[in-house]
């Protein structure tokens, strides 16, 4: 007979279409104890989060409060329960005053007769953030406060609600070193008064230091569970990235290859700074980094699908001769995959055929479009990428992860491009189709495409890149050679002392 | 606070003072092309023809602030005027009794706009424009587009002076004054404005953004029938061209004096009230200089337009 | 056997759709509700009243064929009858001006193009959205032909009315105006690239501009084709009424261009609808005030109708696309 935790959550199940968001999730903690939930982007930790805060709702399951079993349905059942959630990205009114935005929910009591005392308000607003270490003026408006003081706001709402649980979402990526301490110091005092924290983040030195246990989530299921001072770093990284598969391998030497595009003085402050870098033909170059690095951002600059305030980017053009191009005509020429297939990667109420040739509209043009050849080409691509589907009329939001992130895929290959954007090749595949994708970058790669490929995963970084770059805080702090590339070294290297950042 | 932000700030705060030097210049060019604008009596004139779309205006705050447009408030105001109008002249109700209900069944419509856009989940243009063209409609039909004359109980308003202005006015004012305060003071202003600011954040944090959208569209209900009971006093007959337009004017108006399409941001007073002033300054200026009508209706889209682009703007500060 | 395997493909690719019940409940409550006319009011079906009705709607097919494209783009133009109101105003004052149709062909034309490339700057470019910036526009067209009519109506040169308005045979000018436009843009919607751009943006703009798609251009054009599209309604409106004046467009005829843009199959949400759809839409929004017509309803009852059925068609259009999801 186990001891009873004071909060249980027992076989979370949560569906969202073609996803199993919570897949028998069971996590449970103690008072006075701090929890981490480490897991990369997609493993499910905010769904579980924003279950319990009553953001939404679990398809199955059983929560027991104090052995009690409880139901958490909305915020109303949460905050009966006293949990808070501090958001990843602040849930703040950037049109009111900060008080307000801290007592919104208790904004009763400090009427009367139906008149709110703002003096009383302002006041009470300087305690709790003075409690909690935050030098912000509680008459501010908060569209004029940084990221990291709006997230102080939402900690004062909790301390304000007297919430017996608090959970914190991914807190610290945007915040500065001094603010980053302070949290910690925070987060000390609650479990010091006997509160539950639970800490979502894929910082692992994070976890390290204020953890005294920790979940390992995977693919909306819990794969691990340590207590902090059995475990190594290196086994939670394996927890969270996965094994050291030895699968695809991209083994030929590129030192001798032509530069197809070169990426000089790219800046987009705060985002991106000064990023300096060239790919070769037939070249994986792979940007590692954290979660917030600037990733992302730095390959949509180089496309123009931001804009950026200065850079110049040259393509090899058929002379041979590396020619300056505007990011629009790159995204023409080249193939860009996206990170998140439901936001802006698939049409998905469109059928797979009318997906695999929209980027490459010109290619099926001859005055009128060429519906037959379109089609032929879905059809040609659905078997080549294995592609599980009855034929090229289905609708792409009707089919499973790994097969929409393949439709995507097929969309980039049709246009046999010289240079290959990636970001987040296999995020939300399954194993199987994950070396199948993988094995198709290495191909692209053998017939010559340059590919710049954005992972968070450590094993397709070691296995199919020729080269690294690391990048934090939008800029490119190093770049790692194949025989030097190891699981330690990444790591390492991305998780240095960070500088002061603060932006909005 | 880093000096960036504080520079935003300056230029924001110049932006939105803009429309004080645009009222002034306003004042100005009327006053050099008529002798007559400039004057004590045009002050007045000015104001109390201010107060039927100062009324309009305050209800449709409430509205742009919580998020939404109400496109039916000229039709609505016409409509509760006539029904109640009616009631009095033909049907000899009690005159007092139908003025008080003028608000009333402003505010039903504005509810039933209400009901259709959060609970049948409508979109809130295409409802409004479809409430207009049905209250117009009904109306034509119970009036024949007689004009209709108010009774004696109704006139002497018109002649109860406060400070030597109206009774309607200083009313009209007052609840301005009152609405304001609601809108600061109160929670359930605070709520409105919170759920108008981000109705993302709203939900997430459990503020029902159904029902703080419903209270705006009543509540601009109420207003449009109340702006019909105030044109009653004051020109002392309800006729055809009650209404005609006068949603875009109340928008125009409103967004010059800084309240925001995207909600979340103004003011009743002073915000509404200086929007409200400058725009019938304009019109009771052209007015004075022999201006054809359309004059005004071009100044209207320039004005909004204009203010659409200032906001793009701001946003890029 | 090509016959054969063409309708099999049409019956799975039917049975394969989500909405298909949805779809079934629609035609089966449209074909009772024609029966039910047939019974009330047979002399609605007389060739003559539906030839009439064809022609009356057909300015309105071809400005809801425009609204269409805006829609099939994730946008919506509530300008387009003002536009057409004030662009056949100014045409018909050169016209009166000048003596010349040539000129005030030409005067239509260029006031629609530059209304509508104004509409799509606005949306496009500076980001104003399409309800505020499309409503912009209808103030100010309304405001203006105020001014150019002065509240009286402008007649058109016969010979205007001769080209535009009247018989070319067995068919009325309108009706071939209007089925030219539909059939090329019918054609540019579906087959072209530009077309499918058109969807794209309209399903996600975000994955169309990742797919390099140049979606502000597209933007812009697409109110420039609602502009054209008004300015041709003019012409074919004023042509056939032989005048032009402030009733060419009411608060009403907004709505009906919507009206007939959803019932075509257009949706707020964007991403759906064809321009033969737009004329039956049309078709059916001018069918039912005729059939009320019929009835001995008045005007402005008719007014009422027409808002509560807006209404309807609204919700229609929320369930519709419901039905779509999965």
């Amino acid at each position: 007979m186990e001891k009873r935790m004071y909060f249980e959550a027992r076989n979370l199940h949560k569906y969202y279409p073609g996803v199993h968001a919570l897949n028998n999730v069971t996590i449970v903690a103690d008072k006075g104890e701090v929890l981490g939930i480490i897991g990369i982007n997609g493993a499910g930790k905010s769904t579980f989060m924003n279950a319990l805060a009553g953001e939404i709702c679990i398809d199955k399951g059983t929560y027991y409060i104090d052995g009690k079993e409880t139901i958490i349905r909305n915020q109303n059942d949460s905050g009966k329960c006293r949990i808070a959630l501090i958001h990843q990205e602040a849930v703040v009114f950037k049109d009111m005053t900060v008080a307000e935005n801290i007592f919104i929910y208790n904004l009763n009591k400090y009427t009367k007769a139906g008149r709110i005392q703002y003096k009383r308000l302002f006041e009470d607003a300087s305690k709790y953030l003075s409690m909690i270490g935050a030098d912000i003026d509680p008459k501010e408006i908060v569209k004029n406060i940084t990221i990291g003081e709006k997230q102080m706001i939402e900690i004062a709402r909790a301390l304000v609600r007297d919430a017996e649980i608090v959970l914190f979402d991914e807190p610290t990526s945007s915040l500065s070193l001094d603010e980053k301490e302070n949290l910690f110091r925070i987060i000390g005092e609650l479990k010091q008064k006997n509160k539950i924290v639970m800490y979502i983040t894929h910082f692992i030195d994070e976890i390290m230091r204020i953890c005294d246990r920790t979940v390992v989530m995977r693919d909306g299921c819990v794969t691990g569970e340590f207590l902090n001072e059995d475990v190594t770093t290196k086994e939670l990284v394996t927890g969270i990235a996965g094994q050291e598969v030895e699968t695809i391998v991209n083994a030929t030497d590129k030192r001798d290859k032509e530069i197809v595009l070169k990426v000089e003085n790219l800046n987009c402050y705060p985002v991106v700074r000064n990023v300096n870098f060239a790919v070769k033909k037939g070249e994986i170059l792979g940007l590692w980094g954290l979660l917030g690095s600037g990733r992302t951002e730095i390959v949509r600059n180089i496309l123009a699908l931001d804009k950026p305030d200065s850079g110049i980017v040259y393509k090899r053009n058929n002379k041979g001769i590396l020619e300056k191009i505007s990011g629009h005509k790159l995204l023409e020429e080249c193939a860009y995959v996206t990170e998140d297939r439901h936001l802006d990667g698939l049409f998905m109420q469109m059928p797979i055929w009318k997906n695999i040739s929209m980027a490459n509209l010109k290619k099926f043009e001859h005055f009128i479009m060429d519906e037959q050849k379109e089609r032929d080409y879905a059809l040609q691509m659905i078997n080549e990428m294995q592609i599980k589907a009855s034929d090229e009329n289905v609708l792409v939001e009707t089919l499973s992860g790994r097969n929409q992130q393949k439709v995507v895929m097929a969309r980039s290959i049709g246009k046999n491009p010289d240079i290959f954007f990636i970001d987040e090749p296999t995020r939300g595949v399954d194993i199987n189709a994950k070396s199948f994708i993988h094995k198709k970058i290495v191909e692209l790669a053998e017939c010559g495409c340059a590919i710049v490929m954005i992972s968070s995963e450590l094993e397709e970084n070691l296995n199919l890149c020729d080269r690294v770059l690391i990048v934090r805080n939008g800029e490119i702090v190093a770049e790692v050679a194949k025989k030097d590339i190891s699981k330690q070294k990444l790591m390492d290297l991305c998780q240095g002392i960070r500088e002061e950042v603060k932006y909005e | 606070m880093n000096r960036e932000v504080k520079i935003k700030n300056m230029k924001l705060a110049a932006l939105n003072n803009a429309v004080y030097i645009f009222g002034i210049l306003i004042i100005a060019v009327f006053s050099v092309m008529s002798p007559y604008f400039f004057t004590v009596t045009n002050a007045t004139s000015i104001l109390r023809a201010s107060t039927l779309m100062l009324s309009i205006g305050i209800g449709m705050t409430f509205a742009l602030i919580v998020g939404e447009l109400d496109l039916s408030v000229g039709a609505n105001c016409r409509f509760s005027a006539s029904v109640c109008a009616l009631l009095m002249v033909n049907y000899k109700w009690n005159p007092y009794l139908c003025m008080i209900m003028m608000p009333i069944l402003g505010g039903l419509v504005g509810l039933v706009n209400g009901i259709l856009v959060t609970r049948v989940k409508l979109n809130a243009w295409l409802v409004t424009l479809s409430m207009k063209l049905a209250l117009v409609g009904i109306v034509v039909k119970l009036t024949n587009t007689v004009a209709i004359n108010m009774p004696q109980e109704v006139l002497q308003f018109r002649n109860f002076k406060i400070f030597g202005l109206s009774s309607f006015i200083v009313f009209i004012l007052v609840v301005m004054l009152i609405m304001q305060f609601v809108l600061k003071y109160t929670t359930f202003g605070r709520k409105i404005v919170a759920v108008g600011s981000n109705p993302n954040a709203a939900s997430k944090l459990g503020l029902s953004v159904k029902n703080y959208k419903l209270a705006a569209f009543t509540i601009s209900g109420i207003f449009a029938g109340l702006g019909g009971m105030l044109i009653c006093i004051n020109l002392g007959s309800v006729t055809r061209e009650l209404g005609d337009g006068y949603e875009f004017t109340a928008v125009a108006a409103i967004v010059l004096g800084g309240v925001s399409l995207a909600g979340g941001e103004g003011s009743v007073f002073p915000k509404a009230f200086i929007g409200v002033l400058i725009l019938t300054m304009i019109e009771n200026g052209l007015t004075m200089i022999g201006a054809d009508i359309y004059v005004f209706q071009i100044a209207k889209a320039l004005i909004i337009f204009v203010m659409m682009y200032i906001d793009s703007k701001k946003n890029k500060i | 056997m090509n016959i054969k395997e063409y309708f099999t493909k049409k019956e799975k690719a039917f049975s394969n759709r989500k909405d298909k019940n949805f779809l079934l409940t629609s035609v089966i409550l449209g074909v009772l509700f024609l029966v039910a006319i047939a019974i009330a009011k047979p002399q609605f079906y007389a060739f003559r009243n539906l030839s009439s009705i064809l022609i009356q709607s057909s300015a309105v097919a071809i400005m809801a064929a425009g609204q269409i494209y805006v829609m099939v783009s994730g946008g919506i133009d509530l300008s387009i009858p003002s536009v057409m109101m004030l662009s056949g105003c100014i045409g018909a004052y050169t016209m009166r001006e000048t003596e010349n149709i040539m000129l005030g062909v030409l005067a239509i034309m260029m006031i629609a193009i530059l209304l509508g490339l104004f509409n799509g700057f606005s949306v496009a470019k500076i980001g104003i959205n399409p309800f505020v910036a499309t409503m912009i526009t209808m103030i100010f067209s309304n405001g203006l032909s105020l001014r150019v009519t002065k509240s009286t109506s402008i007649p058109v040169l016969p010979k205007f009315t001769e080209l535009f308005g009247k018989y070319y045979g067995p068919f009325h000018a309108n009706i071939i105006m209007m089925l030219v436009c539909l059939i090329i843009l019918q054609f540019l919607l579906t087959k072209t690239a530009f077309g499918r751009s058109i969807y794209a943006i309209g399903t996600n703009e975000k994955t169309a501009q990742a797919c390099g798609i140049k979606t502000g251009k597209i933007k812009i054009q697409v109110f420039l084709i609602s502009g054209i599209m008004a300015g041709l309604a003019a012409i074919a409106l004023t042509a056939r009424i032989s005048s032009s004046s402030l009733s060419l467009a009411s608060d009403g005829t907004s709505l009906d261009v919507i009206a007939a843009a959803i019932v075509g199959g257009a949706s707020i949400k964007g991403g759906v609808g064809t321009v033969l759809g737009a004329l039956i839409g049309a078709f059916i929004i001018n069918g039912l005030s005729n059939l009320l017509v019929l009835f001995g309803i008045d005007y402005y009852t008719i007014q009422i109708i027409k808002g509560a059925v807006f209404i309807f068609i609204t919700w229609f259009d929320t369930i519709r696309a419901n039905a779509r999801r999965v």
